[in-house]
C-alpha cells in the first residue's frame, strides 16, 4: 500500500470542502464515527479554523455498537458538531445488501427532502473497492438517489460540477484520493481520535466499522495507531474483507450505488 | 516523521485491445502491489463470466466493462517500485467517451501510450488524438511501449517502423525528441516488463518498469520566483470572514505587500492561515486563508507579487481543443475561477491525427483549433508555457462543457 504525500492530499480535501460550501445552499455530510468520516470532519475543522460549519449526519439503525454510539457522543461535544441522527429501521427478514440499500436509503431520502439537503458529503475512497475508483469528486444523483456512472459530468483541472439534477442532489467526495494507511497516518499525526473498536482487545480488533450484524472482527495484537500502521504496511487482506454485505457479487456494490446506497 | 511520496500520475493511452489493461495489470501483479485477494477475486469473476483469466481484468470493474470487455470510465491502479510510487490512470478509447479520457488525463505528470505492433494494427488515430490532447494540456514527456512484439516474432524492423511513424508525428505535434522513449514488449508474455528480454537482444535498454522510474522526476517547478494564488472566494469562520485560495507559485510572507489582479490593486498580508493553522509563511501546493488590510471582493481574482506574466487580460490567443462543435461564436468560459463569456473567432484549424491544418477555418469536434477570444470582462491569466495553472481554460455551452483550452 503506498504512503502518499499527506500535505498534498490534505490540501486537495480542503480545496473540496470549501468548495461545496461554496457552491451548494445546504451541505451536509454523512458520519458513521468510523475512521474516514471522522477524518473528514477533521478536514473540514482546518478548513474552517474551527467548528465544522455544516450539520453531520448519522444513520442509525439502533444496532451500532455501545462503543460507537459513546463515541458519538463524546466527539459531538468535544467539537460542538450539529448532529442530526435519522433512526433507520431493521427489518429482521432481510440481510447483506438489501438490509444496507434498503433501511439506510430509506432514512437518508427522508432526511434529505425534510431538510432539503442539496449536497452531501460522504467519505468513500478510490482504493476501498474497484467500483469506488470511477467516482468523480463532485457525483450527481437524481431524486431517486440514483447513479448514472455512464454519464458523468467532466471534472478537468479542479472544476467539479454544480449542476443539479432538480430534485437530486450531488455527493461531494474529500477522500477519493487517500488510501488507508493515509488514512491512519494522518490520524496519528494530527491526534485525531478514533472509535476505540479499531483497536485491539482480547486478540481481535475491527479494521472496517459497521454495525453489529454485519461486521467481523479481524485477528490483530494491534493495540495503537502505530501498531495499525506497521499491520497494514505488511497486509495482504483488503480491508472490507470482513463486511458481509461487500461479498456478494462483483458488481454490488455498483448496483448499491446506482441504487442510492453509499 | 517525512511524508514525501509523491506518486506520479501516468496517463495510459491507446486502444483497448492493444493490451493497455493487460500491461498494467501484469505490472500489478508482477510488482506484487495488489493484494492477493484481490486477485482472486479477480479470478473468480472470470470464472462466473466463462472467461480465461486476463491480469486486465484486476482493473475494469463495472460489470458492463468487464462482460463487454470495455473500459468506460477512467481506472486507477496504484504501484510501488523503488521508492517511487506510480498511478495509471486508465482512460476510455472511446470517441463518445472523450470527456471522461480529459478527465482522467488532465491529472498527469507524463505519458505511457501502449501500441500494438501485430500486422493490421499499430498505431491508431484514436491515440493520436489521446497523445495530441496530451501533449496540449501540458504532458510534454511521452513513453511509447510497442506491444505484441510476440505476434511478429520480436521483429526489430517491425518495432522501428512504428518508432519511426510516430516519432514523426510527434515532432510535428511540438514534442522534443529528448522527451520521447520508446520500448518493445509483450505485456501477455512478460517480455521487458520488469525483466529484461531475452527474446530481444537488439534492444539494449532499461525494462518498463525501469523506463517509468527514471522518467519520473518531481514536475518542474512553476516560475518559483512570481508568488501567485488563486482566490477560491470568501469563507465564514470562527476566526471571521477570511479569504480563501491556493497558492499556485512561490510563496508569500505575513506582511507581504501583494498585487490584486486584474484590478492592480495593492495590498498587504494582515493575517495568513495555512490549513487551519496561523503561519508566517505559505507556499505553492498550501490552501490558505488571509486577511488582507483592504477590504475589496477578491472572488475571482489572483494575488501575485509584481511580475511580468500574470497579467489582466481581455483578448487572449488560445489554442483549444473541443469535444463537441461550438453552435455559436458567444461561449461561456471557466477560467481562473471565473465564469465569463468570450467571442471567439477562429485562426486555425488543425487535424490531431496527423499534425496537418486544415485548409479551411472550421472547428471540428475532436479536432484543435487557434482562437481569438474576447472577453466580456478582464481577468487575471498568463499564458499557459509560463504559468500552466493560470492560462487554462474550459468552454461550455448551454451548460454543457465542450471543450478545454490553454492560452498561447
Amino acid at each position: 500500500m503506498i504512503k502518499q504525500n499527506l500535505n498534498e492530499l490534505e490540501s486537495k480535501s480542503i480545496y473540496i470542502i470549501r468548495e461545496a460550501k461554496k457552491k451548494f445552499k445546504n451541505v451536509a455530510a454523512l458520519w458513521s464515527m468510523g475512521k474516514d468520516s471522522t477524518t473528514m470532519l477533521a478536514l473540514a475543522r482546518k478548513a474552517f479554523l474551527g467548528k465544522v460549519p455544516f450539520p453531520v449526519i448519522h444513520i442509525d439503525n439502533g444496532i451500532d455498537f455501545p462503543e460507537t454510539y459513546a463515541f458519538r457522543e463524546e466527539l459531538t461535544k468535544k467539537w460542538n458538531l450539529d448532529l442530526i441522527v435519522a433512526k433507520s429501521e431493521i427489518k429482521p427478514e432481510l440481510s447483506g445488501f438489501s438490509c444496507c440499500g434498503a433501511n439506510k436509503t430509506e432514512a437518508l431520502k427522508k432526511l434529505m427532502s425534510e431538510y432539503n439537503f442539496d449536497a452531501l458529503i460522504v467519505s468513500i475512497r478510490r482504493d476501498e473497492h474497484g467500483i469506488r475508483a470511477k467516482e468523480r469528486v463532485f457525483s450527481p444523483r437524481d431524486q431517486d438517489f440514483k447513479w448514472d456512472y455512464k454519464n458523468q459530468p467532466e471534472e478537468i483541472w479542479d472544476n467539479y460540477t454544480s449542476k443539479l439534477d432538480k430534485k437530486g442532489h450531488i455527493r461531494i467526495h474529500p477522500l477519493l484520493d487517500w488510501n488507508e494507511i493515509d488514512i491512519w497516518t494522518y490520524i496519528k499525526k494530527e491526534k485525531i481520535p478514533i472509535n476505540p473498536l479499531y483497536l485491539s482487545r482480547n486478540g481481535y480488533r475491527y479494521r472496517s466499522l459497521g454495525c453489529t450484524h454485519c461486521t467481523v472482527p479481524i485477528k490483530s495484537d494491534a493495540k495503537n495507531i502505530n501498531d495499525i500502521i506497521k499491520e497494514l504496511e505488511t497486509t495482504d487482506t483488503e480491508e472490507r474483507a470482513g463486511r458481509e454485505q461487500d461479498k456478494e457479487k462483483e458488481y454490488v456494490m455498483q448496483k448499491l450505488r446506482s441504487l442510492g446506497y453509499m | 516523521m517525512v511524508f514525501k511520496m509523491h506518486v506520479y500520475k501516468i496517463a495510459l493511452l491507446g486502444n483497448k485491445d492493444h493490451g493497455k489493461s493487460t500491461t498494467i495489470g501484469s505490472l500489478l501483479m508482477l510488482t506484487k502491489s495488489i493484494s492477493e485477494a484481490r486477485i482472486e477475486e479477480a479470478k473468480r469473476i472470470s470464472n462466473e463470466l466463462n472467461r480465461p483469466f486476463e491480469p486486465g481484468f484486476l482493473l475494469d470493474s463495472f460489470s458492463e466493462e468487464r462482460e463487454d470487455a470495455m473500459t468506460i470510465d477512467t481506472t486507477r491502479a496504484q504501484i510501488q517500485y523503488k521508492g517511487k510510487g506510480f498511478e495509471f490512470i486508465d482512460v476510455p478509447g472511446h470517441e463518445e467517451l472523450i470527456k471522461n479520457m480529459l478527465s482522467g488525463a488532465a491529472y498527469a505528470d507524463f505519458a505511457l501510450a501502449i501500441v500494438s505492433a501485430a500486422p493490421n494494427e499499430g498505431i491508431s488515430n484514436q491515440t493520436k488524438r489521446h497523445i495530441f490532447i496530451a501533449n496540449l494540456i501540458g504532458i510534454n514527456k511521452i513513453i511509447v511501449a510497442v506491444n505484441k512484439m510476440d505476434a511478429v516474432n520480436y521483429d526489430e524492423n517491425r518495432f522501428n517502423e512504428i518508432k519511426k511513424e510516430i516519432t514523426d508525428y510527434l515532432i510535428k505535434i511540438g514534442v522534443k525528441n529528448r522527451d520521447i522513449k520508446f520500448i518493445p514488449i509483450s505485456a501477455y508474455k512478460g517480455d521487458n516488463l520488469v525483466e529484461k528480454s531475452s527474446n530481444m537482444n537488439w534492444y539494449n535498454e532499461d525494462p518498463l518498469i525501469d523506463l517509468l522510474h527514471k522518467t519520473s522526476s518531481k514536475k518542474k517547478k512553476t516560475n518559483n520566483k512570481i508568488f501567485s494564488a488563486i482566490i477560491q472566494g470568501n469563507i465564514t469562520t470562527e476566526k471571521g470572514e477570511l479569504i480563501a485560495g491556493k497558492v499556485i507559485s512561490g510563496a508569500v510572507n505575513l506582511n507581504d505587500t501583494v498585487v490584486i489582479e486584474p484590478d492592480d490593486i495593492e495590498s498587504k498580508v494582515e493575517i495568513l492561515y495555512v490549513a487551519g493553522k496561523e503561519k508566517e509563511k505559505a507556499k505553492a501546493g498550501n490552501e490558505i486563508a488571509l486577511k488582507l488590510d483592504k477590504d475589496i471582493n477578491v472572488e475571482g481574482r489572483v494575488l501575485c507579487s509584481r511580475n511580468e506574466e500574470i497579467k489582466s487580460m481581455r483578448s487572449l490567443n488560445v489554442r483549444a481543443f473541443f469535444v463537441d462543435v461550438p453552435k455559436e461564436d458567444k461561449l461561456k468560459i471557466k477560467i481562473n475561477n471565473n465564469e465569463v463569456y468570450g467571442l471567439t473567432k477562429i485562426i486555425d484549424s488543425i487535424d490531431t491525427s496527423s499534425g496537418n491544418h486544415f485548409s479551411d477555418n472550421k472547428i471540428r469536434a475532436l479536432e484543435a483549433a487557434d482562437l481569438d477570444i474576447n472577453l466580456d470582462k478582464p481577468v487575471a491569466a498568463a499564458k499557459f508555457n509560463s504559468i500552466p495553472e493560470l492560462g487554462k481554460l474550459l468552454f461550455y455551452e448551454e451548460g454543457k462543457f465542450i471543450g478545454i483550452g490553454i492560452i498561447i
